[in-house]
């Protein structure tokens, strides 16, 4: 059995712990899924892992704002083990809500505490949950190996990522942007529904400077299996090039 | 000391432009702005630095927006704040509070939030009240004003004093107005029951007492007019369930079914490990007055009715049916006290999106009708599905075993939600059942998602059952049945709030709550899984085996009723009906001039076009055990008869889940609305690749009030359509429901509901046989309709668009159909079949239009038929499903059909436009872009 083991925290109203936890599972993890609870008595246990996961879900009923509660939650217990934990050469990985909650929590993009940037309501208004394509834009050990174009799907109502102009140049130029939404030839455009939710500049996930950190809004573990995908899409290796890539990574190094 | 503070946050974009539209909807021609703003009231002791933290730690966010602390943010305009009534639950109360406590400062006494308006324009006060009330904010569950200023004023606290009744005294006039008062939804029959089994007590009831029986014997909870007893013309018919419905289950004897009729859900066989848990139910009378809520707790409802089956079943999916009235009716058409119903759909497709979504469970299969007879009666069917370990599918409840209260707290919401389920609606319904909406907190319900079966799995649980509608006072009731009695401590309910009377807390319907009955010696362990998921646990009682119902409040008894009379003392409904004739009519109506304009209309009808702008609300693809999903395609999507989910991860054994429900028919036919929908369920599960054999069926009727003549007759003639047909078929049912009164009345005003069967169907898909879709695959491919089509065009989406209301309904010919079916099913299993769409609303050239759309593949149809092109292209038959076989399998395809109704049509395309001679004369010819227009068009 493989000994590189995977953290997955599960809060309050987390609800893609277990399609993750078989995700990680098939690609050769040990996955476990800690509820908070656990979590907060006894974080120390992390560092026996190779991998953090924060998956989907609405935690705490995303209250106040998508995955905030849980983002003050992390910043409270678990920041300093974190930093520990990443410093060690270690992959934290966020989606959807998990995404929400590292850039609530300061932990994406600058890993500083501080809130740079935000995913707000769609600019369609409402929850939606529809295929996209993602473009990669650069490499880091969860893109390994992806296609250029991958397609996905997506599933939030605040996926819309802004930042100030200032924030946005520096996540553009020190090259933070992991992937844009495109089309299926891997344009990237603005509009409907390309750009599913209006998030500035096509942005669709993005990464710490060392690319340890990934946080997305797509579900990489519901593109998982053949069946996974829609019809008419050809390309059909997504959630498992995703997922190889993190393995292979941490293979490598622990 | 306590303070209260007011934090007003102010996104930099507050401009509501999804409001301004819905004004322009109601018919406002002005110029109108709308902005908004988020409000949080905090009460406690803080100094005005720690205020500043909350604001911009917690509260605000300064990527996005700004905010103000006692100082009200201004825009102009006419503005207000919205905050909830007292007793709504707010659950971002306790998330602001939980924040609070983890920056180290002291938990508020208490938090409310809120929002404020702005709408600048010209308008009168009277214009503004309008728009608000429409769009803004729904007075059942909201209160509007200048500021909210008596947000922070607390109940008195509840004194004990036992209230009797003294119904020994009272008149039949008195009971009568009794049951009235009190919403009790009580006839004198059963009332005289009362007053006589208190006599013979030699005493008077209790309040709680009366509430008790009130809520066991109310049509939601016993459903006393499926289960009477009728002289229907020269037939006497003891109990239409036992007669019509759990007969076919008992005639058919299908070894598949583990749970049949009891339960909280009916259990299929999934393999030799697992079951399969399935519900469905309605939420129609809340759902009319408050959308959003209505629907959210009809989900949140059937989702506790899984986690109640057996010791706990998981849920892997949700389905949802709505029925609502003509979405383009003019404003100035609704009657008082109803709601547009592009309103009613917007807000319970909401409801149901922020509850399922929340709770992680997909929402993929359903469907809207749409029909005038909804207007002021909405439909709101609500289905879950589960999974269970078949070790754990039979209940195991003993005297001794405690009663277990988990999840949510209770307050007033909710009270006599069950009574007014038995009601008809009327005008002042809007005022009048504050009381009996719910809001609901799908986290709190994910809470006890997780606890129950992680002590399922630990083998805790010997007894659930959820807590809906009657609150404790049915689950409790209903489960002390089993035990032959229960005692139960009301002062150990966990309240919301202080002020609630003995009464209260029992028949509360307040959400997210669940019963168990567990040993004593696993309370404890029950307890630490509670704390690990951060939800409320309190033992309430004890079942026990003394015959009695024994309720105490604060060590005095103020229930003591006998489980027997509360189980079985209950008059049967006993009438005579007459039997009425259902004729129909040939109708030959003028040949329309133009094929392809009357298609592209069908596509854009509303019964008809894209269901898009609702499915993807919905996560429907949580859990990532999505296989057919409800929309097929990327970017262009064809819509799929049934869809089908891999519910194990381990396993390639796969389950389809369909709807069928042809409420139009009704109008011609009860018995043949009925019998369609059974028809429609079953073959659209045998059109993706469901064994015929394997296939079982939930019902759930919705009628309009039967204590009329004519609507009983509907609902007999209904389930004699179940029986005669499904017993064909072989499918048993194994749940059902039935919600009646569906009738609004005012003085000089009556609408009923069609006679509405749903019929759901549940079938496997075995490991071998590879599941179709219903959109073509490749050009050159063969197509076939199989089947036969007659002219069966009464109550047809053609029909119903031409403004006819005759003709011959759609028969099921059942015998014949099952051959048909299973020898498609042989079809698909030996790989001849690439595409399959079952052909319903709008006939045979919608069906065709729909299956091009996903990939773009057109097809060219040459038909020669005795009937007319319109008659033959929009005939609603029953029956029939058109194919797409593979190249070079046509022979083997047609031999295997070879004594059945067939006929080649055909082929797929790569050009992609839809091309058909009819009797070799061409009369469409249409881009799949063209009708993809038509059918695409936004259905809200």
């Amino acid at each position: 059995m493989s000994s590189l083991k995977a953290y997955i925290i599960f809060a309050p109203g987390t609800n893609c712990e277990r399609e993750t936890r078989y995700a990680l599972e098939q690609t050769g993890f040990v996955a476990d899924i800690v509820p908070l609870k656990d979590a907060i008595n006894n974080f120390k246990k992390i560092h026996d892992y190779h991998l953090f996961v924060i998956p989907g879900g609405f935690s705490f009923g995303d209250d106040i704002k998508a995955g905030k509660v849980l983002a003050l939650y992390l910043k409270n217990f678990f920041f300093e083990e974190l930093k520990k934990f990443y410093e060690d050469g270690k992959l934290i990985l966020g989606i959807c809500n998990g995404f929400q909650v590292l850039v609530r929590a300061g932990i994406l993009p600058f890993f500083d505490g501080k809130q740079w940037a935000s995913l707000e309501l769609n600019s369609g208004g409402a929850f939606e949950d529809r295929w996209v394509f993602l473009k990669k834009e650069r490499k880091t050990p969860f893109t390994e190996f992806m296609n250029d174009i991958s397609p996905i799907p997506i599933a939030h109502a605040e996926g819309r990522f802004t930042a100030g102009r200032e924030t946005l140049e520096k996540i553009e130029r020190e090259n933070l942007v992991v992937f844009k939404y495109c089309d299926e030839k891997g344009n990237i455009k603005n509009e409907y529904p390309v750009n599913p939710n209006g998030s500035l500049n096509g942005i669709a996930g993005i990464c710490d400077k060392n690319g340890q950190v990934l946080g997305l809004m797509p579900h990489p573990e519901r593109a998982f299996e053949e069946h996974h995908f829609p019809e008419s899409v050809s390309i059909r290796n997504t959630g498992k090039s995703f997922f190889k890539g993190v393995f292979e990574y941490i293979k490598q190094r622990f | 000391m306590n303070r209260i503070f007011r934090i007003e946050i102010v996104p930099f974009n507050a401009r509501r432009r999804d409001i301004e539209e819905s004004i322009i909807e109601l018919g406002i021609q002005k110029k109108i702005e709308v902005y908004e703003t988020k409000i949080y009231w905090i009460k406690g002791d803080y100094q005005p630095d720690d205020i500043k933290k909350v604001a911009e730690e917690i509260l605000c966010e300064d990527v996005t927006e700004d905010y103000r602390v006692n100082q009200r943010y201004e825009v102009g305009g006419n503005d207000f704040e919205i905050t909830y009534h007292f007793g709504v639950r707010d659950p971002v109360e306790d998330s602001v509070k939980e924040s609070i406590k983890l920056f180290g400062l002291k938990e508020p006494e208490a938090v409310k939030t809120g929002r404020r308006y702005f709408i600048k324009g010209e308008l009168t006060e009277q214009e503004v009240d309008y728009i608000a009330r429409k769009t803004m904010y729904n007075p059942v569950i909201e209160k509007k004003g200048k500021t909210a200023e008596i947000i922070f004023t607390e109940p008195q606290p509840y004194k004990f004093e036992l209230i009797e009744i003294p119904v020994n005294s009272f008149s039949d006039e008195d009971l009568v107005r009794y049951s009235q008062e009190k919403g009790l939804a009580l006839n004198l029959e059963e009332m005289k029951a009362i007053k006589r089994y208190f006599s013979e007590k030699k005493r008077n009831p209790t309040d709680c007492e009366i509430e008790t029986i009130a809520q066991t014997w109310s049509e939601h909870c016993v459903h006393k007019t499926f289960k009477g007893k009728y002289y229907y013309g020269d037939e006497y018919i003891d109990n239409l369930l036992q007669t019509y419905i759990a007969k076919v289950s008992e005639e058919v004897k299908k070894d598949f079914c583990l749970i049949l009729f009891k339960d909280n859900a009916g259990i299929i066989e999934f393999d030799e490990k697992d079951g399969i848990a399935i519900k469905v139910e309605t939420h129609n009378h809340p759902s009319a007055i408050e959308p959003y809520g209505g629907s959210a707790t009809g989900i949140g409802g059937v989702i506790r009715d899984i986690l109640g089956a057996g010791r706990g079943a998981e849920p892997v999916m949700n389905t949802d049916v709505f029925c609502v009235g003509p979405l383009d009716i003019p404003h100035s058409e609704l009657p008082e006290g109803v709601l547009h119903p592009k309103r009613i759909l917007k807000g319970v497709v909401a409801g149901v999106r922020d509850y399922g979504n929340r709770m992680g469970i997909p929402t993929c299969a359903g469907g809207v009708f749409i029909d005038s007879g909804y207007l002021a009666n909405p439909l709101v069917y609500c289905g879950t599905v589960g999974i269970i370990p078949r070790k754990y599918i039979q209940k195991n409840l003993k005297p001794g075993y405690k009663i277990v209260l988990i999840g949510g707290r209770t307050g007033k919401d909710g009270i006599h939600g069950v009574t007014f389920a038995s009601l008809e609606l009327e005008e002042k319904s809007e005022e009048v059942s504050i009381g009996a909406v719910q809001i609901g907190d799908p986290i709190t319900e994910k809470k006890v998602l997780d606890v129950i079966i992680s002590a399922r799995d630990e083998n805790l649980i010997e007894f659930v059952t959820d807590c809906g509608g009657g609150g404790l006072s049915s689950a409790i009731g209903e489960s002390a049945e089993i035990t032959n009695g229960a005692r139960v401590y009301l002062d150990k309910v966990p309240l919301k709030y202080e002020g609630l009377s003995y009464t209260e807390i029992w028949i509360s319907e307040s959400q997210e709550r669940m019963i168990l009955g567990v040993k004593e010696e696993n309370i404890n362990r029950l307890k630490e899984i509670c704390d690990t998921y951060a939800c409320e646990i309190s033992v309430i009682g004890e079942y026990t085996d003394s015959g009695k119902l024994e309720i105490f409040y604060k060590g005095n008894k103020v229930c003591d009723i006998d489980i027997d009379f509360l189980h079985r003392g209950r008059p049967d409904v006993i009438r005579k009906v007459s039997r009425m004739e259902y004729p129909e009519e040939d109708i030959n109506v003028p040949e329309p001039k133009s094929p392809e304009e009357i298609l592209l209309k069908l596509l854009s009808s509303y019964n008809i076009r894209s269901r898009e702008r609702i499915i993807r609300q919905y996560d429907h693809e949580v859990q990532g055990k999505s296989v057919i999903k409800p929309l097929i395609g990327y970017l262009k999507l064809s819509p799929q008869d049934a869809v089908v989910i891999r519910p194990k991860f381990n396993s390639e054994k796969k389950l389809a889940i369909s709807k069928g429900i042809c409420p139009s028919y009704s109008y011609i036919s009860p018995y043949w609305m009925a019998a369609n929908a059974i028809d429609e369920a079953v073959r659209s599960l045998v059109s993706c690749g469901v064994n015929p054999e394997k296939i079982a069926l939930l019902d759930n009727f919705c009628f309009a009030n039967p204590e009329n003549e004519e609507v009983m007759a509907e609902i007999i003639e209904a389930c004699k359509a179940c029986y005669e047909i499904a017993r064909v078929f072989k499918t048993p049912f194994i749940s059902g429901k039935d919600s009646l009164y569906n009738e609004f009345k005012t003085e000089n005003l009556r609408i009923k509901i069609p006679a509405t069967l749903l019929i759901t169907g549940v079938g496997i898909i075995e490991e071998h046989v590879n599941p179709v879709t219903a959109c073509f695959k490749e050009e050159g491919n063969p197509l076939y309709l199989i089947g036969e089509t007659r002219k069966e065009l009464g109550a047809s989406e053609y029909f119903i668009l031409l403004g006819i209301e005759k003709g011959f309904v759609p028969k099921v010919h059942a015998d014949k159909f099952l051959k048909i079916y299973n020898t498609l099913y042989e079809a698909i299993k030996r790989e001849l079949v690439v595409a399959s769409h079952d052909v319903s609303q709008g006939g045979l050239a919608v069906a065709i239009s729909e299956m091009t759309f996903a990939r773009n593949k057109g097809a060219r149809i040459g038909i020669k038929s005795q009937l007319r092109w319109d008659e033959f292209l929009f005939s609603e038959s029953a029956g029939r499903i058109l194919v797409e076989v593979k190249k070079g399998k046509q022979r083997e395809f047609e031999r295997l059909f070879e004594d059945l109704p067939f006929l080649f049509l055909g082929n797929v395309t790569s050009e992609p436009s839809l091309r058909i001679d009819f009797n070799n004369k061409l009369i469409i010819k249409l881009n799949i872009e063209d009708m993809y227009r038509e059918f695409s068009k936004p259905i809200i």
